[in-house]
């Protein structure tokens, strides 16, 4: 049995190998190392390919349906005389740094009025910030907050290719300091309008928790699961839970 | 705290993962030297790094960026010949100033892998493949994500494709985007770098297999590095260019145009041919 099975297998590789002394053979064999070649291109390349175009054609998308929209809200910032948008510099892929587009919802002195309200920080590890009632913020603001309608200039960042429409949360540069560099496995991807801790909790997760599930969201990461956060994102925004 | 990091420049022992371009940019376990280095300076503390990259500055500024991706800053510096670690003291640094890492971290020629100063990387084929097979428990530093041992002493990557039938035996590491077939062998001591293909009934042991490396049908590579259709011995220092990429190829570049069956080996696999049909024959 055990000689059959010898005499089998050397049969099969003699048999592959002398195959590329014929033309057929040799064509085959060479056909089939293109397709291989094309498959390992598509694997490495192809997710980038879709991601890229789901965020391409979904913010496009999301800026015509919900233009009707951006424009009220850009002319009711606009009231208290302060710019419309807010570009603030956050931390993108591998640790670059960007301007985010915001609504604006705070007072234009917000900045600076920042060292005030940093003890009133309900994130005890220090290194996320949120506060309730923050006296910066106005009341258009706090409006936009609670159903995030300012974040919706950021899908001007999907289109520009400096954000993906899921990802983790870009953080600002001040957070990304106090990093440690197991905490900086966040910024493997491209961050995104909405995550998965955000569609799971928002700001009432801790700050190692997502880490974890941001971590766990990019081990993962696929179309799939990416089109199941986006669907799920509306019933977060709508009930806010945990948006103040 | 500041450090200096010292690239590997031509090394004669082994000429052909030199060729690849720079020594400090060759993958190794997933990450290239110099990204391992710096990595692990961050993790001790160091904020400014200055690498001098003799010959090889564009390749490492490719790599290892501006630094953000730990928190750190990089200063590249071109030379045309690699300095000595005295050298660099007295051209960058002042020794026993403050401001720096302690000593052996202030400045490192990158001869080895982080931890591992007694298994030197450059002094030969086999050398290189004793340090990085020997690094692989290492490997898994806190930055590292999508890599993870499955079981002991098998690293795979969560974005690696293996056939249900093909066969991993420890110790092993499959990196990112790997692919092993049905029918394909991998170990023991067999490193898989990103992106590399092993063929149906194809088998790798105690051989590195380096990034877009194709390892064709029932093709065995052992005892070897295996780098785009280079095929190094480490065991017998020798090196050939594999011309049928269906054996070993690099899936980046494109094949060489393939020639028609030459008349030599047309005869030889006529022989072959032959014998496989007495073996099938006989097999019954």
């Amino acid at each position: 049995m055990k000689t059959r099975c010898a005499d089998s297998i050397r049969s099969e590789l003699l048999g592959h190998f002398a195959s590329f002394g014929t033309k057929s053979g040799l064509m085959r064999m060479n056909l089939h190392f293109s397709v291989q070649r094309l498959a390992s291109r598509w694997l490495v390349l192809g997710s980038k390919f879709i991601k890229r175009t789901v965020d391409i054609v979904g913010s496009l998308a999301c800026i015509a349906a919900l233009s009707p929209i951006l424009l009220v809200v850009g002319l009711l910032v606009r009231m208290d005389g302060g710019p419309m948008i807010f570009a603030q510099s956050r931390v993108g892929k591998h640790g670059r740094a960007f301007k985010m587009f915001k609504f604006r919802s705070m007072r234009v002195d917000a900045e600076k009025r920042l060292a005030e309200v940093l003890k009133d920080n309900q994130h005890s590890n220090g290194i996320t910030f949120k506060i309730k009632n923050d006296p910066r913020i106005t009341p258009v603001g706090h409006y936009l907050r609670r159903y995030s309608l300012d974040e919706l200039p950021q899908l001007f960042n999907v289109l520009k290719g400096d954000m993906s429409l899921v990802g983790p949360r870009p953080p600002v540069p001040r957070e990304v300091a106090l990093y440690t560099l197991a905490d900086r496995r966040r910024l493997e991807v491209k961050p995104g309008i909405t995550c998965i801790w955000q569609v799971s909790g928002r700001a009432e997760i801790d700050f190692p928790g997502q880490v974890k599930l941001d971590v766990s969201y990019i081990e993962h990461q696929s179309l799939a699961q990416d089109l199941k956060i986006l669907a799920r994102t509306p019933k977060a925004v709508v009930f806010g839970s945990g948006a103040y | 705290m500041k450090s200096i990091l010292i690239c590997p420049g031509s090394r004669p022992a082994i000429p052909n993962l030199v060729e690849t371009g720079s020594l400090a940019t060759l993958p190794i376990l997933g990450e290239c030297l110099v990204n391992h280095w710096v990595e692990h300076l961050a993790a001790l503390g160091a904020k400014e790094i200055t690498i001098i990259a003799p010959k090889c500055a564009e390749l490492v500024a490719a790599a290892a960026g501006d630094g953000a991706r730990w928190g750190v800053t990089l200063k590249i510096i071109e030379t045309n010949v690699e300095p000595t670690v005295d050298e660099a003291i007295s051209h960058y640094s002042s020794k026993g100033a403050e401001g720096w890492l302690p000593a052996p971290f202030d400045v490192v020629s990158m001869n080895h892998l982080p931890g591992d100063p007694a298994l030197p990387l450059f002094d030969s084929y086999a050398s290189w493949f004793a340090a990085v097979s020997a690094w692989m428990p290492k490997a898994l530093t806190p930055t590292r994500i999508r890599m993870s041992e499955v079981r002991p002493g098998i690293w795979l990557s969560s974005r690696a494709r293996i056939s249900p039938n093909a066969e991993l035996i420890a110790p092993c590491w499959v990196g990112d985007h790997a692919i092993v077939e049905a029918g394909a062998t991998v170990g023991p001591g067999a490193i898989l770098e990103d992106r590399a293909v092993v063929d149906e009934k194809a088998n790798v042991s105690n051989s590195w297999v380096g990034p877009d490396t194709f390892v064709g049908r029932m093709t065995s590579v052992m005892r070897s590095l295996a780098l785009g259709s280079t095929l190094i011995s480490w065991q017998s220092d020798s090196s050939l260019r594999v011309r049928d990429p269906f054996l070993l190829a690099s899936l980046k570049k494109a094949p060489e145009a393939q020639a028609n069956p030459r008349p030599v080996r047309a005869r030889q696999s006529q022989l072959g041919f032959l014998a496989s049909l007495r073996a099938r024959l006989s097999g019954g």
